[in-house]
């Protein structure tokens, strides 16, 4: 069993890729250093500066090493205090949404915004570019950055736990007057960016745009809103909902971009193709400079209805830059340098980065799954031992360790750990045994010269773990059909309905609403499983779950979809949850994630 | 000389052509949809059907046979010179070009300039002393020059002057009309490494050259006449030394948007080597389709630079 362990050998001899262009840079750099000696006079006195330079550093280093291990330490203790907070969240979460609702306006007449210092400037080091992307108009978007919740405001915010924030809502408060008739109290006062006021009218008006096919690329909110049959406004402050169903995604689908308020006014005077790089919402920055590919300049909005208990306008800083820097190892260099404050850090660099003492980091466990996406009616995976076989047959611990340093979990259900109803599955096939693995092969009762499956990354960030997966399952005689990255974009997607022909291995998450993932990962017409086809029992049980607002009850029935998918073990199948790492300097402030695992930079602010 | 030139030009015309049917059939030939590609698994939970995707096709122009849509293709870049709109951000190619052109001719305009400038100088004095300490280290530097990869240097240089020394801006692009000191502050290392190659490969081919033209007898004449060492060197060395570096400098301007491709994306200039990298990540053709016509022109066009400048420094070559 030892001598297949592809992971203790790499893990033994594994040298990371910083440390080898460190240590490469600085020999090339010498080297240049003694070519320009060659060149120039005798009696050149500038040729010292490399090898002082990398003489100073090493001292830096060790004079260092005590002190990052415990940062270290104390990193790990962060991460420990932060999923203990996460557990006591969860279990906040199971209140009803009138619990919510009053334990909010309990907590905003005993909770005051803490004065934190305002000023300066901040630098977020981002890997895309958002508004040139696909634009910041809510109702054509297709990206996802905290820079939404810096400019928009939603009709409802959800803390990063998941629970209501009536604080940071449009709506100061909302009533479930039955299963299916929600009616919202809308904020007086609130004004968006170009002046105009926000009131029903303007919420109205958003929301029939997020859901408008005919728009150009529009509609993107068509299915998830799908469930709101009219919407009345009742007078200018006062907004109802008729629900076809009872909908408890509704209230997490309305703090995405389909739920954040944009100007009509400005809408209606703005060519749509304009609208994509003008957003103007109520949010507490406003757009000052946009350059494409480059940077987005946000500076406060004075009239924000948020305020601070300052009586300022809710923004800290006098400007927030979001600069572009599309590689992972300069992205982390330029933290290092203080070319940029704060970023999240790509997993290649997470470990040089919690070991520098200058930087401090929040995480967010379980964001994102690398997992196997089955196409569990292509032969011989229509096999659900074959499928068990070659789970077991991937060593995750290895690969947690390789790619991760140890710095994420070994999935053990398809909900990840980061999800609120994420209930770990016995039956789920965590550990890695070749032997057990053999075993369901040959108890599969396929024969050995069909043991192949077409697979593919989804893109090159999965191909690490592509190649990883590969090599185990080759070990256990399974042979591979590689497939294309071009392949994966067409194939598996395009017969919906129909069955495709390929298994990737892809990353995903579960996005903080149970509900979006599980219908996409598992119901038949869900874009993300591959092999389609009715799995009755779990068609109902997530219309089922998501047609109570009994937060309890939901967790207990998406505890038995986790279950009956560990046993039929179809469709999204993760080997690990991986971890995002917030990283800024020291002296910023306010870092921290949205539901969705992505960057909050309402509260970011320099310390004193 | 007209003639001469008039001559080139029209030899430019079956390149061109050739070059445009490669481009298209090539790109669009490339596995997967392109339509598919940007819109079909964005769209999360939904479906397009088989009318959707053909009015998708019909708005980017992908409709019809790969012959019908070759020729609307040349039809549009020849009489509008219209590439079409970017898949990706629904804009017109050339406006998507046109706004990233700057930031290249900047890049691999002072490149080139470097390249030439310091490859000159060092291959001049290497060939002028053969064998020194100083021709030693200028053919060690070719060689680490030619031999290094980009991006290795690139990140070295990276953590040596910005992390360590916290010298220079670690990425990022200023215009050089609107703040010269910042910008130059932010081109510095990616001018350098981008020139390396050229400086190298110009400095090995200067030295041979000079090395070779110094052993003629013209020389030894003109030192016999009484003409200073520099007067020999300059106007009779040099000069006569390049021809072979100004071909080298003609194919130069293809290597430098190579390079470019990379280290714009390393150091987060938003050039058109970094538009080509995205595009070709997106599947976005229709970008990277103009973009290889643009640096074909361009190549071409210094290849006839090249033809002329020979002409220049040889008279007898514009009459062959």
């Amino acid at each position: 069993m030892n001598e297949r362990n592809y992971w203790t050998k790499l893990g033994r001899r594994k040298i990371s890729r910083r440390t080898l262009l460190r240590a490469s840079a600085r020999a090339g750099v010498g080297a240049a250093g003694l070519v320009l000696v060659g060149c120039g006079d005798d009696d050149d006195d500038d040729s010292g500066q490399p090898a002082a330079a990398q003489a100073q550093q090493q001292q830096q280093q060790q004079q260092q090493a005590p002190a990052a291990q415990q940062q270290q330490a104390q990193q790990e203790q962060q991460a420990e205090q932060a999923a203990r907070q996460a557990e006591q969240q969860q279990q906040g979460q199971q209140q009803t949404a009138q619990q919510q609702q009053q334990q909010q306006q309990q907590a905003q007449a005993v909770q005051a915004a803490p004065i934190v210092p305002r000023g300066g400037i901040v630098k977020y080091g981002a890997e895309n570019e958002m508004i040139g992307q696909s634009g910041m108009d809510p109702s054509t978007s297709l990206t996802q950055s905290g820079l939404w919740r810096a400019l928009y405001d939603p009709l409802i915010a959800t803390r990063a736990d998941g629970v209501v924030d009536l604080d940071a809502s449009l709506a100061e408060a909302f009533e479930a007057v039955d299963d299916t008739t929600i009616v919202f109290t809308l904020r007086e006062g609130v004004k968006f960016h170009d002046g105009t006021e926000f009131n029903a009218e303007a919420a109205k008006f958003n929301l029939d745009r997020a859901v408008d096919t005919s728009i150009p690329a529009g509609g993107v909110y068509a299915a998830a809103f799908s469930v709101i049959e009219s919407k009345d406004v009742i007078d200018s402050r006062t907004l109802s909902f008729n629900l076809a169903r009872p909908n408890a995604a509704l209230l997490t689908n309305l703090q995405e971009r389909g739920g954040m308020m944009t100007s009509p006014t400005h809408v209606e005077a703005t060519a749509l193709e304009d609208l994509r790089v003008q957003p103007v919402g109520t949010g507490p920055y406003q757009l000052q400079s946009w350059e494409n590919d480059q940077s987005t300049v946000l500076v406060p909005f004075q009239d924000s209805w948020q305020r601070r208990e300052d009586g300022g306008p809710y923004a800290l800083l006098d400007e927030f830059q979001y600069v572009v820097i599309p590689d992972a190892v300069v992205r982390a260099a330029a933290i290092e340098a203080g070319d940029v404050d704060t970023f999240v850090a790509p997993d290649s660099q997470v470990g040089l980065l919690l070991d520098n003492d200058d930087l401090t980091s929040v995480v967010r466990k379980g964001s994102l799954h690398l997992s196997w996406w089955v196409n569990h009616e292509l032969y011989p995976a229509n096999n659900v031992d074959f499928r068990r076989a070659l789970m077991h047959a991937w060593d995750k611990e290895g690969a947690k360790e390789v790619f991760y340093e140890g710095r994420a979990d070994v999935g053990t259900a398809i909900l990840s750990s980061g999800s609120w109803a994420h209930a770990p599955q016995e039956n789920f096939p965590t550990e890695f045994n070749m032997d057990k693995a053999e075993e369901l092969l040959v108890q599969s009762g396929i024969p050995e010269e069909d043991w192949e499956i077409p697979i593919t990354a989804a893109w090159a960030g999965a191909e690490p773990m592509f190649q990883a997966v590969a090599g185990s399952w080759e070990q256990l005689g399974v042979r591979i059909i590689p497939a294309t990255y071009e392949e994966v974009q067409t194939r598996p997607w395009t017969n919906r309905g129909q069955v495709g022909d390929l298994h990737i291995i892809s990353q995903g998450g579960d996005r903080g609403e149970p509900d979006t993932f599980l219908q996409l990962a598992l119901t038949e017409k869900g874009t993300w499983n591959l092999g389609g086809g009715p799995v009755p029992e779990v068609e109902g049980l997530v219309q089922d779950a998501v047609s109570t607002y009994d937060t309890e009850e939901r967790r207990r029935i998406y505890a038995e979809i986790q279950e009956i998918q560990a046993d039929l073990l179809y469709s999204i199948l993760p080997g690990l949850y991986t971890h995002r790492y917030f990283v800024s300097r020291n002296d910023i402030g306010g870092a921290q994630f949205d539901l969705n695992g992505f960057e909050w930079f309402k509260e970011l602010h320099r310390i004193a | 000389m007209s003639k001469f030139i008039l001559a080139r030009l029209i030899q430019v015309v079956p390149v061109l052509i050739l070059v445009s049917i490669l481009t298209f059939a090539g790109l669009e030939l490339v596995p997967g949809d392109p339509v598919l590609a940007v819109i079909g698994p964005a769209q999360e939970g939904t479906q397009l059907d088989a009318a959707d995707i053909e009015r998708i096709k019909e708005q980017f122009g992908l409709h019809g046979s790969l012959p019908q849509r070759y020729v609307r293709y040349v039809e549009q870049v020849v009489l509008h010179f219209d590439f079409g709109t970017s898949l990706q951000s629904q804009e017109p190619v050339t406006k998507v070009i046109a706004d990233r052109l700057p930031v290249s001719l900047w890049l691999n305009g002072l490149a080139l300039g470097l390249s030439v400038v310091l490859g000159l100088t060092l291959g001049l004095l290497a060939g002028v002393r053969p064998g020194t300490r100083g021709d030693l280290g200028v053919t060690f530097l070719a060689v680490i020059g030619v031999a290094a990869p980009s991006f290795w240097l690139a990140i070295g240089l990276i953590i040596l002057f910005s992390v360590e020394l916290g010298w220079l801006p670690t990425s990022g692009w200023v215009d050089p009309l609107t703040d010269p000191w910042e910008a130059a502050k932010h081109l510095a290392m990616p001018v350098f490494v981008l020139s390396l190659g050229g400086v190298a490969v110009i400095a090995r081919q200067t030295r041979s050259s000079v090395l070779e033209i110094r052993r003629q007898d013209y020389i030894v004449t003109a030192r016999a006449k009484g003409l200073t060492a520099g007067a020999v060197l300059f106007r009779h060395v040099l000069k006569n030394s390049m021809l072979p570096v100004v071909t080298i400098m003609g194919l130069q301007i293809a290597a430098l948007f190579g390079g470019s491709v990379i280290l714009e994306r390393l150091f987060a200039l938003p050039g058109l080597g970094r538009l080509a990298f995205d595009a070709t990540l997106e599947h976005d053709f229709k970008i990277l389709q103009g973009i290889v016509f643009l640096v074909t022109i361009a190549v071409v066009t210094a290849n006839l630079v090249t033809d002329i400048v020979y002409g220049l420094l040889d008279p007898r070559i514009r009459y062959q």
